[in-house]
């Protein structure tokens, strides 16, 4: 497991690597860069413009550099921790950052264990009592979750938190917290807020989760060597413990890779409803403005999230279930 | 008296990629000034490739011996797993292609774990005659009735499978 371990997170090195050229190259395609379209904006102002300041500007940031030669600055910086210049904000990439990374993680990590501790036990539920009324209204309501727009739920879900709770609408904390160094008041009304974002973005794929779990576990509770353990007397719920449920989770873990960018891209949209002080509305204004350091920052973060979970589904499916597979199946 | 190596050809893509993942994650951390948070992480993927580095020195200073009584690990930490004291066996199959379907088993391995209470031998399916130390201890466990998991069943089941596949097809262990 040690040897699997080691060449999974070195096979890691070339798929960033591979991700960051893109990224480069994604966010170098617009014609122009951050100070052309900045020269633009003063210009259509009507505001007087230094252009040898741009210049030496561009001169100073390495803008005339060739492309490649940018791109090895970026990579090298990146590696070093050094996240690079803001051009918009005039700070380095990391004190734009601030908290933005930690609360995008804290909101998809809460989002992910929500969405497996409600889908996991009804996938079992209604796998185990298929077509039951519990089934029926389950499903339903999983239905639900899948078919109401994030947005409408995000706004649904304030204005109640508002009216009930007395949460103050939008935002990830009180505003008395906001730039504030963490402390354990600023940590109470992170988790007094997390709560609506997580919801709202969960829902959707809690009634994935629980479609997909209980065709799973449909399917192994049918195969014989689970009727041969019903016919033998063995408990039901070691029955459905011991083999069935975890022939079932392979491709619940299988999908951690797939989840995390899921959940941040799909918080990216709520973010912007919810006004959460998350990466995704600041990585689409960095988008707009071509302020390539700040975007290839976060873009290159939810790379490495997404290789991370992938990463991590793999050790966990290594360790669940180290089997030679001939054609896709299991040798039985 | 045979001896069971791990064949050079596989311990020098090992020494590789310990190599280049350690270099990776160490140059950083020399050149530069990392802050606190990647300092800690590219330590622990530097020390995470010298482990393997480490392991992969000692793969190829081991040599193992099946012997009457018991299989012997000759190198750095020399043990004798003796038959009679084995308390039990796994066999696990990693690939790091993304749905480890390969009838030819090139590429994954396995890697055979015999416990004792005088503690676990590992061996991976590089090593040579690899087919016929998994032979000799199936067989200990077998004669010995000691019970084996579901996964460690399938894949020794699978093994033999492909092995007489091969041996059909005019290759060799």
């Amino acid at each position: 497991m040690f040897g699997y371990a080691v060449r999974r997170v070195l096979m890691m090195v070339p798929t960033l690597l591979a991700i960051s050229a893109i990224v480069f190259v994604i966010i170098q395609l617009p014609p122009g860069d951050y100070f052309t379209t900045y020269l633009n904006e003063l210009q259509s102002r009507g505001e007087s413009v230094d252009l040898n300041k741009i210049a030496f500007l561009k001169q100073q940031y390495g803008f005339d550099r060739p492309l490649y030669l940018q791109y090895v600055y970026w990579v090298g910086g990146l590696l070093q921790g050094d996240l690079g210049y803001s051009f918009e904000y005039e700070l380095p990439v990391r004190t734009v950052v601030g908290d933005r990374l930690l609360l995008t993680f804290i909101l998809s990590f809460t989002t992910i264990v929500f969405t497996w501790l409600v889908a996991f036990p009804i996938g079992v539920y209604t796998a185990v009592r298929q077509y039951s009324v519990g089934d029926y209204s389950l499903t339903f309501l999983g239905f639900i979750g899948l078919a109401t727009p994030n947005f409408l739920l995000a706004l649904v879900l304030q204005y109640l938190a508002h009216v009930w709770f007395g949460t103050s609408i939008g935002g990830l904390m009180d505003a008395q917290y906001i730039d504030q160094p963490w402390s354990w008041g600023k940590t109470g009304s992170v988790f007094a807020h997390i709560w609506i974002p997580v919801i709202v973005i969960g829902t959707s794929g809690t009634a994935g989760l629980i479609r997909r779990l209980r065709a799973n576990l449909l399917d192994e509770l049918r195969k014989q060597y689970v009727v041969t353990a019903h016919a033998k007397g063995m408990h039901p719920l070691k029955a459905l413990l011991k083999y069935p449920l975890r022939m079932a989770l392979n491709p619940f873990i299988a999908d951690i890779g797939n989840l995390l960018p899921q959940v941040i891209s799909g918080a990216a949209i709520v973010s912007v409803v919810l006004s959460l002080p998350t990466t995704g509305p600041m990585l689409l204004r960095a988008l707009q403005s071509q302020d390539m350091y700040l975007a290839g920052s976060f873009l290159m973060f939810l790379a490495a999230l997404t290789v991370i979970g992938t990463l991590l589904s793999d050790l966990a499916l290594a360790a669940l279930d180290p089997r030679i597979r001939f054609g896709g199946q299991a040798v039985s | 008296m045979m001896y069971h190596r791990y064949p050079l050809r596989s311990l020098i893509w090992d020494y590789l990629r310990a190599g280049a993942g350690f270099l990776i994650a160490a140059v950083p951390i020399a050149i530069g000034d990392p802050g606190m948070v990647f300092f800690v992480l590219l330590t622990t993927l530097a020390l995470l490739f010298l482990g393997y580095g480490l392991r992969t020195l000692r793969q190829h200073l081991t040599a193992y011996e099946i012997r009457p009584d018991g299989i012997v690990s000759h190198g750095p930490f020399k043990r004798l797993q003796a038959w009679d004291a084995i308390s039990g066996i796994h066999l696990r199959y990693y690939s790091t292609t993304r749905d480890k379907v390969r009838r030819d088993l090139k590429h994954g391995w396995l890697e055979l774990k015999i416990a004792s209470p005088a503690g676990k031998l590992r061996i991976d399916s590089e090593v040579q005659g690899f087919a016929m130390i998994l032979d000799a201890v199936a067989k200990v466990a077998e004669e010995r009735k000691i019970e084996v998991d579901e996964t460690t069943a399938e894949n020794l089941k699978a093994f033999r499978s492909a092995a007489v596949g091969t041996a059909a097809a005019g290759g060799n262990d």
